[in-house]
């Protein structure tokens, strides 16, 4: 009598994600019905015009994910130092966001993480709580386009976890803050 | 493992969730606990069309949909909320698992739609008591 089977997990720890990011193909064109390939080309990648052009594929991806991360971390990181009363309502997304950098950072090539200027912070909470989760819907989705153009499919998973984590803390946030 | 395989895959796990809902939701009062008869609901509604969805695509690509089991494992006593709850949350869990692998495993529109359910069922998680994870469906990430 079965239950619902988990499927076989495609890594056993985090820190293989680099070498299955960059190699073999876990799905490629041929599993596809529609015959299309993921879409990612050197140096394009959702959400950043500001990724190393000189990065091919999935490289370009993870930076450019992680400049997505970046921002919407830096944009949490100064709200809550301007209103700290809101620093327990992002005090989850925060923790969320630092994991997922933390497997970015493993998988990604180039060293170079661009600095990301300071930014304004509205004076009234609400709106900077509402400019907050702005930011991380952005972040969002930054990372659902990214799964669809990773050529890797354990990438195109665990962006597909991150943007599922992130929907889940927007969904919280929506529900006990401020309208967005 | 190919785009078919995964989809026959995905598609036994929703035959489960299917009946697996259908247990809670013979389990749940819908005048004692509405909001989880409505929580119960949706997500027997949500994998109902997921399987049909897959019974679809994977005829389309020339394949024999899996069948239903004759009957799944059940969860013990489920008499409580809180049990029927965590039922469903483990439910939705293993299908989250499912789903990012069929993300891994597919590209295109097939890729699409697991992301779309995984997202969905995440949101789910939260319906049936779960609480934000970093990285629905890939747990070992985190």
């Amino acid at each position: 009598m079965p239950g619902v089977s988990r499927s076989p997990r495609l890594m056993s720890r985090r820190t293989t994600l680099a070498a299955a990011l960059f190699g073999p193909l876990v799905g490629s064109a041929c599993d596809s019905p529609f015959g299309d390939r993921p879409a990612g080309a050197p140096g394009k990648s959702p959400g950043s015009a500001e990724v190393d052009p000189t990065l091919s594929g999935d490289e370009a991806v993870v930076a450019s994910v992680l400049a997505a991360l970046d921002r919407s971390m830096a944009i949490v990181e100064a709200v809550t130092d301007r209103h700290p009363r809101l620093a327990r309502t992002f005090a989850p997304l925060a923790t969320m966001q630092a994991a997922h950098a933390a497997v970015l950072l493993e998988a990604r090539v180039a060293e170079d993480r661009a600095p990301v200027q300071p930014p304004a912070v509205p004076p009234r909470a609400s709106a900077a709580e509402a400019a907050a989760r702005r930011a991380a819907r952005s972040y969002e989705r930054v990372l659902r386009e990214s799964l669809m153009v990773a050529e890797s499919g354990a990438l195109a998973r665990a962006l597909a976890a991150m943007a599922a984590g992130v929907g889940q803390h927007l969904a919280v946030l929506d529900a006990t803050g401020a309208p967005g | 493992m190919s785009a078919l395989d995964a989809l026959q895959t995905t598609l036994a796990a929703e035959h489960a969730a299917v009946f697996l809902y259908g247990l809670y939701g013979g389990r749940t009062s819908q005048s004692a606990d509405p909001g989880l008869y409505a929580a119960v609901e949706a997500g027997y509604r949500a994998h109902r069309a997921r399987r049909d969805q897959l019974r679809l695509a994977i005829a389309d690509l020339g394949g024999e949909p899996v069948a239903a089991a004759a009957t799944y494992e059940v969860p013990r006593n489920l008499v409580v909320a809180t049990r029927i709850k965590r039922a469903a949350l483990e439910t939705e869990r293993a299908c989250q698992e499912t789903y990012a692998a069929q993300v891994a495993q597919t590209v295109g529109g097939l890729r699409r739609w697991a992301a779309t359910a995984l997202a969905e069922a995440a949101l789910q998680a939260l319906a049936v008591g779960g609480r934000p994870e970093p990285f629905p469906g890939a747990p070992e990430l985190g």
